[in-house]
């Protein structure tokens, strides 16, 4: 399946991708930044993962695992317990409970512009191109990090960090 | 049935296109349009807000005189009356198409230009004014991609963050391309730069261009005058960075310097630096007013803000109409507040409710640009949303004041600007302006707040996340 991934020698910080998520998702999430000193700052979304931690923590089997490879919430199932919050070991599913209610700010890989041919909206508005939803090679699975640009950014979104 | 039009963005003076999609006049929905040469899809954050503008809780609902509703009959002949009285004033500031400045020019002309002036807060018009004058080449958005040498003055990855993309591919397609920034002080763009020069600007520019003019060892008199500039005018400055700079620039085959000030003097001095380096060099303008040039170019206004702020002071105006404009919020050092208060009758238009608004005696909605027909950045383009309670444009107030002034209006004879020949003269002016203290920056955007609270700061990276 497609990923987000991010060339940091082109990000130049400019937070459209958090503006473009926030309006396509009409204010109910935003893609979480991270920022990282003297690089920039990029979205830091979730990665879903290929054996979700959110997913097996979820106790109303709100949190879904789909044929497409993306993991999504159910609105309806979801008894805003906050298990996946505490669960994901990346830090990227977002807490919006001040909207009312419990609200999940998770990325879903804009599910229904892919549908459409479209681009996700992150990656759509991105100013330099630094945003690109790509086909993860297959070789980077046998692979501990995951090189964007001219730097390390992590590991690979499939393998937990230890 | 949903009907999508493009539309082309006014929050900078790119021209980013976007499509909107409307179904009976009400946008539903923003998209991103590839097809456009300029941003080729991509829109920064404020681009991604644009329909927020629409319905924004500050939106102004209904015509109003002294605080009561009115019909825009009625608020349309304060106007008149206004514009009628023999001490009276005209602002003008926002979202102006082409057809609504040539109409400005035209009415300007007849109740005395003297009276009429165009606000721009940022000073965007006087960078314009002040280049029109210089035989200076331009570069287009594409150019950007092509050049081999970029220097950045100021902030334009701030500025218009779709600038980026070109000169980023630039400075990344090959290796031996240089990208230098001239800026105050670390911003967005510096992190990209290989050369960076940091100080005041104009100091900057002026080493800059003495640099080019040692290198060049041309004889003309403008670039001998510029090498008997003193050393002392250049403390502070990274000199050696400037001699790399000017050296690169002149060696490049084709070079591009990206320009966003809001001071016209550096804007002059960086001309020159183009006009000395020579061949293959261009000047790219970023304005933070979309449409500024097109509007500067039409609309030559004779008088300046100040100007009819003094007069007001004076007791020689005291009927003042202002369309689209915040002065209060717009000049702080000004104290505009007391001054306006001063009128017998202050007329504000405005898309949003702000503090001039809040001291009108008549207070008209605008349409903003998104809601108008109109030529906008050199793309005409039909109204995108029908406007939000009925708001007017500019043209439309005008149009219709006229008519019930019984004005005949003419197409204004704009004529082309007298371009100046970089001489000796011009340089020793450019030389007396750059050694005045610099102007105050325009302070910086507010950050973004999203629906979760959080907010965006652009500029503070603090030491967070270490992966």
């Amino acid at each position: 399946m497609k990923r987000l991934v991010v060339n940091l020698d082109l990000c130049i910080g400019c937070t459209a991708h958090g503006a473009a998520c926030n309006r396509v998702n009409h204010e109910t999430m935003t893609e979480r930044s991270a920022r990282v000193d003297a690089i920039g700052e990029f979205p830091a979304v979730c990665r879903h993962c290929e054996d979700p931690a959110c997913v097996k923590a979820c106790p109303r089997e709100a949190m879904r695992k789909e044929p497409d490879g993306s993991v999504r919430r159910s609105a309806n199932l979801c008894s805003g317990c906050r298990s996946c919050v505490l669960a994901c070991p990346f830090g990227t599913l977002g807490d919006n409970s001040a909207l009312g209610g419990f609200s999940l700010s998770k990325c879903h890989l804009c599910f229904s512009r892919t549908a459409e041919g479209k681009l996700p909206a992150c990656v759509a508005t991105c100013p330099t191109g630094a945003l690109r939803f790509e086909e993860i090679p297959e070789a980077l699975h046998d692979h501990d990090v995951f090189m964007v640009g001219a730097h390390a950014v992590g590991r690979s979104p499939y393998v937990r960090r230890s | 049935m949903p009907e999508t039009r493009e539309t082309v963005c006014l929050l900078c003076s790119l021209g980013c296109e976007l499509l909107i999609e409307a179904e009976d006049g009400m946008p539903t929905a923003l998209d991103y349009c590839g097809g456009c040469p300029v941003n080729e899809g991509a829109l920064c954050a404020k681009g991604n807000y644009a329909l927020e503008l629409l319905n924004h809780p500050l939106r102004l609902c209904e015509p109003a005189v002294q605080g009561r509703a009115v019909s825009w009959q009625d608020a349309i002949r304060e106007v008149a009356q206004a514009l009628s009285s023999g001490s009276s004033a005209l602002i003008v500031e926002g979202d102006v198409s082409n057809e609504e400045a040539a109409l400005l020019d035209s009415i300007a002309g007849r109740i005395g230009p003297e009276r009429v002036a165009v606000n721009f807060p940022t000073h965007d018009d006087a960078i314009i004014t002040a280049l029109a004058s210089l035989p200076v080449p331009r570069a287009q958005t594409d150019g950007l991609e092509h050049s081999a040498c970029t220097i950045a003055v100021g902030d334009p990855f701030s500025v218009g963050p779709v600038v980026a993309r070109r000169v980023l591919a630039a400075r990344n397609a090959d290796r031996k391309n240089t990208l230098s920034v001239v800026a105050p002080a670390e911003n967005h763009t510096t992190r990209f730069a290989r050369t960076k020069l940091l100080g005041p600007v104009r100091t900057s520019l002026l080493c800059l261009l003495k640099d080019i003019a040692l290198l060049k060892g041309e004889s003309t008199p403008w670039a001998a005058e510029l090498r008997r500039v003193p050393a002392a005018m250049m403390e502070g400055i990274d000199t050696a960075a400037a001699g790399r700079i000017a050296e690169q620039f002149i060696k490049a085959d084709s070079g591009v310097l990206l320009l966003s000030t809001s001071d016209s003097v550096a804007a002059t001095l960086a001309a020159c630096c183009v006009m000395l380096a020579g061949k293959g060099k261009k000047l790219f303008l970023l304005n933070e007013y979309g449409n500024c040039a097109e509007i500067c170019r039409t609309f030559r206004a004779s008088a300046s803000v100040e100007q009819i702020l003094h007069e007001i002071t004076g007791g020689r105006i005291d009927t003042l109409v202002v369309l689209g404009s915040d002065l209060v919020a717009a000049y702080p050092a000004l104290d505009v507040e007391s001054r306006l208060r001063k009128l017998k009758r202050l007329i504000a238009g405005a898309p949003f409710a702000n503090r001039t608004t809040a001291l009108a005696h008549v207070v008209l909605p605008l349409a903003i640009w998104l809601e108008k027909d109109g030529t906008f950045n050199g793309k005409r383009r039909q109204a995108s949303a029908a406007p939000v309670n009925g708001a007017r444009s500019h043209g439309d107030i005008l149009e219709m004041a006229a008519r019930l002034m019984n004005l005949e209006l003419l197409p204004g004879q704009t004529a082309p600007p007298q371009v100046v020949e970089p001489n000796a003269s011009l340089i020793r002016l450019v030389l007396a302006d750059a050694a005045l203290p610099e102007p105050e920056s325009v302070p910086e955007p507010s950050p973004i707040r999203f629906a979760d609270g959080s907010l965006t700061d652009p500029l503070s990276w603090p030491q967070a996340l270490k992966v």
